[in-house]
């Protein structure tokens, strides 16, 4: 019994041993609203984010889109002329990405060692055909999705609470633009100490079609054909009334 | 609150912007009798919509736009049916012909040089002949005739003289073959299908030079063209690659069925020669507009697959 009972103190002190005490890195993240309904007036919507760490930590937080594999025209010189004169096949990028840090970190310098920023995008970001410079490729990637607003940094844009019980709050507010994508976001913080990650915490943001918006979408993706004929009968009724409005409008 | 969510486009417009664009198109459509497709898709694009869906949701509205031109021409009696069936018969023969080039470009790694250049070259040869043909014109008729001069019969008159089966469109008031509207409307079926647009512009100097229709009767007929051949592009494009943003297509049609009953009215009090102008200037622009793009360095050299 006895011995029993020094084996579950032995395991339990590993336990606590091994695991991070809460005010030693440990991020409580808050986001707000934890969903985004894109309806029929949607223009892109703020998210609150808020959340406690160590005084010492500083907090970086990402907000990643869905994951999108897409085909992309590559422009080149022919002669005087600009063409297209590839396909690039880009993988394993986000649809959105956001990095937001505080005014301790004004730049994005050196993040990537620590897996994140959009030098870690790069990384991830596979290239086909891989005989295209891949710097040169997602150069221009980002040119595409920062005039896009889908990728951007707001560097210096989390503010710090003064620390209150050896834990210190933060908050932010981001901007999702209205081409965000509906889908599952993740919104990452992680806490940074002495130049290594002490702690990373994810919270899942939902942002969803509904309504009107819903319904025209669904039909559109899983009747087309439906769809378009609609499409074509309503634009005729539509051109016919006006045509008889002004008939009528001049007749009299 | 000016603000509207486009479902397919998955982007948000400003409404006044939207309507304003498709009463401009609309006005245009009305005046001339183009579908105003060469000129809204990139504007569309200008203001962030994805270039599929732009150019599918503006077929989707030119429906609307030139049902209403149609009916406000056919009501003036401006619309030449018998004419107008036969080129939309060659105009789907030509179009299906022309959609089986691009396939082969495709293949080949061409298509995109060739349309861009086909736009620039049938713009610019269009925009410039139709100028300078009206600018004769209007030169010519503001001096006194003093004499007929008598021109010689060229190879096109005399082959389409000799050609068989005439028949007598009533509205243009001209005895001609079948054959030829079939002919003509298969070859602008093909560069249409080539340049992914309506053909409009490339309809109405073909019927005006060619045809030798009446201008008046040439607008109401390639509107009632342009109708059957759009609504037929909006099902195809819903069906195989769903970029009809139907919300889209709507916001544009509010502006453009009214700017089209607006353009048909101001037509008339227009002579025929001075609508050329116009229509020939609009012409240039949008080709100069290109010229440029393809001499400019792009702001980023990566486009979305489809776009352009």
């Amino acid at each position: 019994m006895a011995r029993k009972a020094i084996m579950l103190l032995v395991v339990g002190l590993a336990v606590f041993c091994a695991a991070p005490s809460a005010g030693a890195g440990d991020i409580d993240l808050e986001i707000s609203p934890r969903g985004v309904r894109i309806g029929s007036f949607f223009a892109g919507s703020t998210i609150e984010l808020s959340g406690f760490a160590d005084p010492s930590v500083d907090v970086v937080i990402e907000v990643l889109g869905p994951q999108e594999d897409a085909l992309f025209h590559l422009k080149g010189r022919v002669g005087p002329l600009w063409m297209n004169v590839a396909e690039v096949d880009i993988k394993y990028t986000p649809h959105l990405y956001l990095l937001l840090t505080s005014n301790d970190m004004p730049s994005g310098e050196g993040l990537e060692e620590f897996g994140l920023g959009l030098d870690h995008i790069e990384t991830m970001m596979v290239v086909h055909p891989a005989s295209l410079d891949k710097d040169e490729i997602f150069e221009q990637f980002l040119k595409l999705k920062r005039s896009q607003e889908l990728y951007a940094e707001h560097y210096g844009s989390i503010g710090y609470d003064p620390p209150i019980d050896g834990r210190r709050g933060f908050h932010a507010e981001l901007f999702l633009p209205s081409s965000t994508a509906p889908g599952v976001y993740r919104i990452v913080a992680t806490g940074l100490d002495e130049g290594r990650v002490v702690d990373k915490t994810v919270q899942d943001l939902w942002v969803a079609e509904v309504g009107m918006i819903k319904v025209i979408h669904d039909l559109a993706v899983k009747h087309g054909l439906i769809y378009g004929v609609a499409c074509v009968i309503v634009a005729l009724i539509f051109g016919g009334l006006v045509g008889v409005i002004f008939k009528r409008a001049g007749t009299h | 609150m000016w603000h509207i969510y486009l479902p397919i486009a998955q982007h948000s417009v400003l409404l006044p912007v939207i309507i304003g664009l498709g009463f401009v198109v609309g006005l245009l459509s009305g005046l001339f009798g183009v579908g105003g497709g060469f000129l809204m898709t990139p504007l569309l694009i200008m203001i962030g919509i994805p270039p599929t869906v732009a150019a599918a949701s503006d077929s989707n509205q030119i429906v609307a736009a030139s049902a209403s031109g149609t009916y406000a021409h056919y009501r003036l009696g401006n619309v030449d049916i018998k004419m107008g069936l036969y080129l939309l018969i060659g105009g789907i023969i030509g179009g299906t012909g022309g959609v089986q080039i691009i396939k082969v470009l495709r293949q080949m790694g061409n298509a995109d040089f060739l349309i861009q250049i086909t736009y620039v070259v049938m713009l610019g040869t269009v925009g410039t002949y139709m100028f300078i043909e009206s600018l004769q014109t209007l030169r010519a008729t503001s001096k006194p005739v003093v004499a007929q001069v008598e021109h010689r019969e060229s190879v096109y008159a005399r082959l389409v003289r000799d050609l068989p089966f005439k028949t007598r469109f009533e509205r243009s008031g001209i005895v001609l073959s079948p054959v030829v509207p079939l002919a003509l409307g298969g070859f602008v079926g093909v560069m249409a299908a080539i340049m992914g647009v309506g053909g409009g512009f490339i309809m109405v100097p073909v019927m005006v030079y060619l045809l030798r229709m009446p201008m008046h009767v040439v607008v109401g007929t390639s509107l009632f063209q342009i109708l059957f051949t759009c609504a037929n592009v909006t099902i195809m494009q819903a069906h195989s690659n769903r970029t009809v943003d139907f919300v889209l297509a709507l916001l544009l049609l509010v502006g453009s069925t009214v700017g089209a009953q607006v353009g048909a009215r101001v037509s008339k009090r227009l002579k025929g020669d001075q609508l050329k102008i116009f229509l020939a200037s609009i012409v240039l622009l949008v080709m100069l507009n290109m010229l440029f793009g393809l001499f400019h360095h792009p702001h980023s050299l990566l486009s979305y697959y489809g776009g352009d």
